[in-house]
């Protein structure tokens, strides 16, 4: 598991109150939503404040993008990669 | 109350050998972990009280009654905007009054009304009487009142209203039988009565009320005017 796996896992973990569950016990590949990790509709929206805090990523709310990115925690890590290293090249 | 949970403990604490312990809070095991995140520390108190009354009941409507509620999160809110901050999507969701009910019920998977009813302390016996006018309209034998409080956020210390430690109490109330044992509620006019002031909350009071068998009444103050309680054998 990568350090950014890890954060995400940690971050998702502290952002939604999930008293009784691990980084590991989070599958990088498993659905978050629903099914998997089995978070909601306000989870989702926690979860988009927290990466804009933490790794400031905006995050379109109802866009089928966004989806695609929330499905698992490897997506959420390749959207986090993506717009660090589009914040690099900027600067 | 934090760490007066059992009935032995409740009677030691109206004898005064058992006080409050700071930090005691309910596990509420019966409510799966997605969910029991939902509950900030007093509603964790406040469904742990009513879930073991309603266990054979498989549905029951209900009246929360809370004076603050979850002020808690609406205080952490207001210093976020204040701090220019986005607020927590969760919080701002569960911040309603009706939040721990609404909880309650998607655990107990149970659709009957819930009424969630801001009470100051004094209409503690009007939130009773709620109870038993709604389960009548409903034509339904019993309801539930639940009623819990916890001390403002410190921000609002100097204005002093509040327990001084959280409480819950939960009483599923039926009609009175005549001649059965039970409680009659009647109001009294100021010049009938006079109770000693007291800073307990009423929910406490009847507590011990309820506890001492020996006691006939309980006097309690409301807008000027006492309900009065009494006990029936």
């Amino acid at each position: 598991m990568s350090d950014l796996h890890r954060d995400l896992k940690q971050l998702i973990i502290d952002s939604l109150d999930l008293e009784d569950i691990t980084v590991d016990d989070i599958d990088s590949d498993a659905p978050l939503f629903v099914d998997g990790l089995g978070l909601d509709s306000i989870d989702a929206l926690e979860l988009g404040l927290a990466l804009q805090k933490r790794y400031g990523v905006k995050i379109e709310a109802d866009s089928a993008e966004t989806k695609k990115h929330f499905a698992s925690v490897n997506s959420l890590a390749a959207l986090v990669s993506a717009h660090q290293a589009q914040a690099a090249v900027e600067q | 109350m934090p760490g007066i949970s059992s009935a032995e403990d409740w009677q030691e604490w109206r004898q005064g050998s058992r006080q409050p312990l700071a930090g005691e809070n309910p596990a509420v095991q019966e409510i799966p972990p997605m969910l029991r995140r939902r509950l900030s520390p007093l509603g964790k108190m406040a469904v742990s009280v009513a879930w073991p009354l309603l266990r054979e009941t498989p549905s029951l409507p209900s009246v929360f009654c809370s004076r603050h509620g979850e002020l808690e999160r609406t205080a952490g809110m207001l210093q976020e905007l204040a701090a220019g901050q986005a607020l927590s999507p969760a919080h701002f969701s569960l911040s309603v009054h009706n939040a721990i009910g609404g909880v309650f019920s998607i655990a107990r998977e149970d659709r009957s009304a819930i009424s969630a009813l801001a009470v100051g302390d004094e209409g503690f016996s009007e939130a009773m009487l709620e109870t038993r006018l709604i389960a009548a309209e409903q034509q339904l034998p019993e309801a539930l009142c639940l009623i819990y409080d916890a001390p403002p956020p410190s921000v609002y210390a100097e204005f002093g209203h509040g327990p001084q430690w959280p409480f819950a109490l939960a009483v599923v109330l039926g009609p009175y039988a005549d001649g059965e044992p039970g409680f009659s509620l009647s109001r009294q006019p100021a010049s009938a009565g006079e109770a000693a002031g007291s800073d307990e909350p009423q929910s406490l009071s009847f507590i011990r009320f309820l506890l001492d068998e020996s006691a006939e009444e309980l006097w309690l103050p409301c807008r000027g005017d006492y309900w009065r309680w009494e006990r029936q054998r």
